[in-house]
């Protein structure tokens, strides 16, 4: 199958949710050096939810693993991977086994049958921030991060019927503690997928402040607009309690 | 505003044109919170309007360029400009290597359509995005529309302008955030074309590139050439043993050259006329700009001035009321009165939308020069009348005749 028609498998049109794809692992599966990695057959205790979304948040493969499990159920996988990939053994994360998941997991996920508007489960690799990866001057850091930017808004959930979102972590990012209080915060409830107990997401320091963003990976942070963001005067932080420090924050 | 039409992808071939443009167009970030950013239309334009911009842009750069060498005369004048001492520094330190005529210079001059023609809002002279999106994306466009033309190819400029500079060039490292897949999408596509020329591309954060006696080295190979897509003032937050001022001296082709920083301020109407060049063109394009201070002195700069951040890039912090509300209107003009260097206050122009299918939609036409030749439109539109991150790409075609 070519990369091109895997992304068509994997973001098929006609859903609502799968415009949150992103496509740049798709566009790196070229870089995949191994050959092969199972695919291990999950057994979940889940049934389809009209007003339940899941988001995975596992390592790499596992994430693919619990994505299949949960199309079988009926949820339509939209893959949030959002890190690049190089040519080069000098990389801090590497990709590989997600990419080869994507890759073999394709050939299932095209066979299973999900309704054209099934709510989605949203896939991330918890490896996006890890601290293992070799980081010094000379590698690729290829780390990443997701932002409110890249998933649905509250209102949009809301106005799908969403009242619950059921979470598969071993331990919440704090990138995905910015995106799930502010789910909490306007009374769309978060669970452990597996506990299925409740989950109270305390608020992140530096809530919507743009100063967050800027010192999640890099103390970087661009623009999605094909542009750049620039190094702005975070209003909002320096209106805040913090008030006369000097803050920039990156738009 | 004559000369500028926005017509409809057909909608039966939309869902198949998006998936060309996310393939072919390097367009990795198709959705930004809930707003899909490949529009439904294409801007159609009058080769007319297309001379015209093109003939703004590159005199623009003519300008700009004699700004950049005149500031270079007079770092004093940075302070105000808002640039770091730093950066400062290491242009002193580096003086006797700053020769602009060594690099390659891509700069993008953000024109929208207004009650008084055609203004601009900012020059993006450091990092400038939008190549995939003035070349490529306009050539899937006009597969799906059938006509129109594409007038330059940017990635193709910006190759010529490299081997005019060095004819044997054989490697460009593309630095960028490598953490941001979205910038990656923009050095793909110019690293991509690059391969099709023969060049190796390389794909970099700005701490893999080593510097030995002026030549820059990607582990042990050397680099003939360098695309900066990372912004000169985010250096400043690089680990502090690496030497980035290695940047400002290299014999690496540079594009842009940390020179290009010089013209990025939107600060520069404060200073310009104390630099004795002829600047007609900036001038007439330009919105009245004043230091943010008079805000708080002369009641007249507070009905029809706004603020924007010196170093804002794709319309963040712009103080519009109707895109902003009142409460971060608040907050801005609080950051202003505190940090005034942070900002600029500038007349608003009354942007004139286009509209489509009933709807209104605000438009800012990108554009680029290599050098000092124009080199591609970069079309963006946006229910608001600020044109910010939430704007929706649009490719630009340009058609004979009235629209």
């Amino acid at each position: 199958m070519e990369y091109k028609d895997m992304y068509k498998v994997w973001s098929p049109a006609k859903n609502p949710w799968t415009r949150w794809t992103k496509p740049v692992a798709f566009m790196n599966l070229k870089f995949t050096k191994i050959a092969d990695v199972p695919i291990q057959e999950i057994e979940l205790d889940v049934k389809y939810q009209s007003d339940v979304i899941y988001i995975v948040d596992l390592e790499q493969n596992e994430t693919i693993d619990y994505a299949l499990a949960l199309a079988k159920v009926g949820y339509q996988p939209v893959a949030l991977f959002n890190g690049a990939s190089a040519p080069t053994k000098y990389i801090t994360l590497d990709n590989d086994r997600l990419y080869r998941a994507i890759i073999k997991a394709s050939d299932i996920l095209k066979d299973i049958r999900i309704y054209e508007k099934a709510n989605p489960v949203f896939l991330l690799d918890s490896q996006r921030l890890s601290d293992k990866g070799p980081k010094s001057p000379g590698y690729f850091d290829n780390r990443w991060a997701v932002f409110k930017q890249d998933v649905p808004t509250p209102e949009y959930l809301i106005e799908k019927g969403i009242t619950r979102i059921y979470l598969f972590h071993k331990t919440i990012n704090v990138d995905m503690q910015h995106i799930l209080y502010e789910y909490q915060k306007n009374k769309i409830k978060v669970f452990d997928a597996v506990t299925k107990k409740e989950l109270v997401i305390s608020k992140p320091s530096a809530f919507n402040s743009l100063s967050y963003r800027a010192g999640i990976i890099l103390g970087l942070r661009r623009n999605a607009a094909g542009g750049f963001g620039g190094i702005i005067p975070d209003v909002y932080e320096s209106s805040s309690s913090s008030g006369g420090r000097r803050y920039y924050g990156i738009g | 505003m004559e000369g500028l039409k926005l017509v409809k992808i057909p909608e039966h071939l939309y869902e198949d044109y998006k998936l060309d443009v996310i393939f072919n167009a390097y367009k990795w970030d198709p959705q930004v919170g809930d707003v899909n950013t490949v529009s439904k239309y294409v801007l159609l334009i009058t080769e007319e309007n297309a001379e015209m911009l093109k003939t703004y842009a590159e005199a623009l750069t003519k300008e700009t360029v004699e700004l950049q060498k005149a500031l270079l005369s007079n770092l004093s004048y940075t302070k105000v400009l808002g640039i770091d001492k730093k950066i400062k520094k290491s242009f002193i330190k580096h003086q006797s290597e700053n020769h602009f005529e060594n690099h390659v210079s891509l700069m993008r001059y953000d024109f929208h359509p207004t009650t008084k023609g055609f203004m601009i809002s900012e020059v993006n002279s450091d990092v400038p995005g939008g190549l995939a999106e003035a070349t490529a994306l306009p050539n899937v466009a006009k597969k799906y529309i059938g006509y129109g033309d594409i007038k330059f190819d940017i990635a193709d400029s910006l190759y010529k302008s490299y081997k005019e500079k060095n004819k044997d060039i054989s490697s460009v490292a593309f630095v960028h955030a490598t953490s941001y897949a979205d910038d990656r999408q923009v050095m793909q596509y110019i690293g991509d074309y690059f391969e099709t020329k023969g060049i190796k591309s390389h794909y970099v954060g700005p701490t893999m590139i080593s510097f030995k006696d002026k030549v820059a080295y990607l582990n042990e190979e050397k680099i003939d050439g360098l695309f900066r897509f990372f912004p000169l003032e985010w250096f400043l937050n690089l680990p502090r043993k690496y030497k980035w001022d290695n940047y400002f001296s290299t014999n690496a082709l540079s594009c842009n050259h940390p020179l290009n920083i010089l013209s990025q301020s939107k600060r520069l109407p404060l200073i310009w006329d104390k630099l004795n060049i002829d600047l007609k063109t900036w001038k007439k394009l330009l919105p009245h700009t004043v230091d943010p201070k008079l805000y708080f002195k002369d009641e007249k700069y507070k009905d029809n001035y706004i603020f924007k951040p010196t170093f804002g890039r794709v319309g963040e912090g712009v103080m519009i009321d109707e895109v902003i509300g009142n409460k971060v209107k608040q907050q801005i003009i609080k950051a202003a009165k505190k940090y005034p260097k942070a900002w600029v206050l500038q007349q608003r122009f009354e942007s004139v939308p286009l509209t489509a299918d009933n709807e209104s939609y605000h438009l800012c036409i990108g554009v680029f020069t290599v050098n000092d030749k124009c080199a591609g439109f970069y079309g963006r539109i946006s229910h608001k009348p600020r044109i910010d991150e939430h704007a929706v790409d649009i490719p630009i075609l340009v058609v004979k005749g009235e629209l």
